[in-house]
């Protein structure tokens, strides 16, 4: 049965991507009527997260653009008419490779039978494309991962708005930077500081003194280092090589030229979202990154707003004063007063800008985890800066993630592009993979580094720093792609930006009314759900619902992922 | 916090007091009753011509069996089936499904065993799926046989009850017999399940795992 859509609205939004999601929720919010429109079969554009299958398949998805339709037909006189979609703001794969084989060996297979025990396990873990593929809807691979800060815009954004209630997140466990040749835990609370065996009493309270001295942020501190760079004020403050390796690598997320100024925010956002939702600042969505786009687009339809997705979208028509009226769907004209798009959907014909800055990312899955232990780790490693390579930042996530079969993991890596990511990323790959070198390391395996099944390398305009209103006809509102950041917060000040501009002195999301909350027409207060029904099992009226409420609050420190992750824990 | 005493009270081991919480998905095609299911459980309401619930993002009940309390979050498609743009985050960490179709109307039936066929490859595996052949008080312009939805149901192992939000028949039974059938002892275990995620809430209240049944 197919609807046809309603053909005006207050607003159009096109791209289901990270920022065209928050401004189509913020505006059916405040009771805007809005379409959320996208030629894709898929939530998310360029933040989107895809299994196995439909990974390969992201850059040829077939475009239903009816390049047959006489467009014309659907004008009036002085209208012109732009075919969505542009090659410059997309993604560019470089290589997507398999590392192991099709199919398992047949003759081995038949073999296996007669074999002891322990050969037929490492039979069993050995993976081939054939049984990764099997498992491919168990991946949920993300284009463009995200951590969330504890404290931060966006987590704070989640819970002020009511969306919270729809994800689900898991916290990160452990913060990594690879020092002295190898994987380190950086002690980022102040127990992990006094616990930490690799850092001496007196470094622990060198870092003590100051942690605390960055988050009090006493101006006086920081005199005379406006023009210095973060590492000469931790030199200056006599802290010992490891320690301001932790810190500026790790902590501030800086590099050797950092400015103090900027290394101080930086650490003070780290520090300001540890202890609220885990032993790390950090959360990350559960089935991947791709879920948050969709949470919002979910929090719009609540609030009336129109989802079509796999459209066909066949160009954007304009008066002749240049202002945007319709989009044209099929043969069919929906107009609206504003238009917001992703900036892939951007018509070449409004592209008068170029990315200068691109960002190199890569996807690996991998057979364990890059620094294995007993229980399943998040991992957030920071890839310090070396011999003229950027810092790169790399998160780990596992099964219980919901983004990855049993017995593998998922390593992404992304950093500012130097030359292409396979070379931005060789030095990380060598050290942190074992393709080559197991073979000749076998019998000691809890040393082993773990393999690479499949990699992915591709690279990303960076487009937040672009001037996206150049030549731009004034009710479209463009928003930039995935950026550097490691959690939303560019994306959701754009978002804002945007929001505002369209509906100045509205307020953008304001907290969604919980269940109990909505009165529906013509309710009253008897629970009329059991009335004249002869039910044995009926269902317990308000009080003992309301103690119900209370007692499964009370029932989820259960379960090894979530230990230790109650609100207001003590570092 | 002042609730962890409830969770002290409760007699370590007994099986008195339990309480499970479940996420319930209703699908369908548009405009097969699933609001107004939902609206007469939860409500005890039933409106002609319902509109779909501005702001509902999804609503809750609490059902008695025996000695367990079942919560159900009862999610709403908010309309975005229409298009067929339903979100996959909609049905991630579904406990359960009423997957709905229109007795009068041979077509939503057709739909819905597409809905049927998407959780048994999407959705959690041990998902408990039911079947509700809705406006069953318009029986006299049945264009969907009894016989036929109960074999396709038994074939795939789904609760199938036919409804009617009109008349509220068979609307607590279909939650109940749901109720009924959850594994209540339990961890739903494997990355395909849920709550080993946690929701993010607003206060000291920590925050609340969906779909965990507690001990």
């Amino acid at each position: 049965m197919d609807y046809e859509l309603p053909s005006e609205f207050d607003l159009i939004v096109v791209g289901t991507g990270m920022i065209e999601s928050i401004v189509a929720a913020a505006a059916s919010r405040i009771g805007k009527r809005v379409l959320h429109i996208d030629s894709n079969n898929y939530y998310g554009g360029l933040w989107a997260s895809f299994n196995l299958d439909s990974i390969s398949n992201i850059l040829n998805s077939a475009s239903n653009i009816e390049t047959n339709l006489e467009v014309k037909q659907f004008l009036t006189e002085n209208e012109k008419i732009y075919q969505f979609g542009n090659d410059a703001f997309h993604m560019h794969t470089h290589s997507q490779i398999w590392h192991i084989p099709e199919k398992a060996n047949e003759q081995t297979e038949t073999e296996q039978s007669d074999l002891p025990t322990e050969c037929i396990q490492k039979e069993e873990e050995s993976w081939t494309q054939e049984k990764l593929l099997k498992n491919s809807r168990k991946f949920n691979i993300d284009i463009a991962p995200k951590l969330h800060f504890a404290r931060g815009d966006f987590v704070e954004l989640l819970i002020s708005s009511n969306i919270a209630r729809y994800s689900e997140f898991r916290s990160v466990s452990r913060v990594l930077t690879w020092l002295n040749g190898q994987l380190e835990v950086v002690p980022c609370s102040r127990s992990d500081v006094f616990s930490s065996t690799k850092v001496s009493v007196i470094e622990k309270r060198m870092l003590m003194k100051l942690l605390t001295s960055c988050v009090d942020g006493d101006e006086k501190e920081f005199v005379g280092y406006e023009n210095k760079t973060f590492r000469t004020y931790l030199k200056d403050r006599k802290l010992t090589d490891n320690l301001i390796h932790y810190v500026l690598y790790a902590i501030a997320m800086a590099t050797d030229t950092t400015p103090c100024l900027e290394g101080v925010e930086n650490t003070k956002r780290f520090l300001s979202s540890l202890g609220r939702f885990g032993k790390t600042p950090f959360l990350y969505s559960m089935y991947g990154s791709g879920e948050i786009t969709q949470a919002f687009c979910r929090l719009s339809a609540v609030f009336g707003g129109v989802y079509a997705l796999s459209q066909p979208l066949n160009g954007l028509i304009f008066n002749n004063e240049n202002k945007f009226k319709s989009l044209l769907c099929g043969q069919q004209r929906i107009s609206a007063e504003h238009l917001v798009m992703g900036i892939e959907k951007l018509p070449k014909e409004f592209v008068n800008f170029t990315a200068t800055q691109f960002i190199s990312r890569a996807v690996f899955v991998i057979d364990r985890s890059i620094m294995a232990s007993e229980k399943e780790n998040l991992t957030l490693l920071l890839f310090p800066p070396e011999d003229g390579k950027n810092p790169c930042t790399m998160i780990e996530v596992g099964p219980l993630t919901g983004t990855c079969p049993k017995d593998t993991y998922i390593v992404h890596m992304f950093t500012k592009q130097t030359t292409n990511p396979e070379e931005d990323f060789k030095h990380c790959v060598e050290r942190l993979f074992g393709n080559s070198k197991n073979e000749s390391e076998t019998g000691e395996k809890e040393n082993l580094l773990p393999n690479v099944l499949w990699s992915f390398y591709y690279t990303v305009p960076n487009t937040v720093n672009l001037d996206l209103k150049n030549g731009i006809p004034k009710n479209i509102f463009v928003c930039p792609g995935p950026d550097l950041d490691l959690d939303y917060d560019p994306a959701i000040a754009q978002a804002k930006a945007i929001f505002n501009e369209i509906y100045p002195d509205l307020e953008f999301l304001p907290r969604a009314p919980d269940p109990e909350e909505i009165i529906i027409e013509g309710e009253d207060n008897n629970n009329i759900v059991t009335e004249g029904e002869n039910l044995t099992d009926q269902p317990i009226d308000e009080a003992t619902e309301a103690v119900a409420d209370l007692q499964i609050e009370t029932s989820n420190d259960h379960g090894e992922g979530s230990s230790g992750i109650e609100q207001g824990e003590a570092e | 916090m002042a609730n962890r005493t409830s969770t002290a009270q409760r007699p370590n081991g007994a099986t008195q007091g339990r309480i499970c919480q479940f996420k319930l998905v209703l699908l369908g095609e548009s405009a097969v009753g699933k609001s107004s299911l939902v609206l007469r459980f939860v409500k005890g309401q039933f409106h002609e011509y319902q509109e779909s619930t501005i702001g509902a993002a999804f609503l809750t009940q609490t059902v008695c069996l025996d000695d367990t309390t079942v919560k159900f979050e009862i999610w709403d498609t908010a309309g975005q089936e229409r298009y067929h743009s339903l979100a996959p985050m909609y049905y991630r960490g579904a406990q359960a499904a009423i997957v709905v179709y229109d007795i009068t109307n041979q077509d939503t039936f057709g739909r819905a065993k597409t809905w049927v066929k998407e959780l048994q490859r999407q959705a959690n595996p041990n998902i408990v799926i039911a079947l509700a052949g809705n406006k069953q008080d318009l029986a006299n312009k049945r264009m969907v046989e009894y016989e036929e939805a109960q074999a396709y149901a038994d074939e795939n192992g789904l609760l199938f009850m036919e409804t009617s939000a009109k008349t509220a028949m068979n609307v607590n039974d279909i939650f109940l017999a749901i109720a009924k059938k959850l594994p209540k002892n339990e961890q739903t275990t494997g990355p395909g399940g849920s709550g080993q995620g946690r929701r993010l809430v607003e206060g000291d209240t920590g925050a609340k795992t969906a779909g965990n049944c507690c001990k």
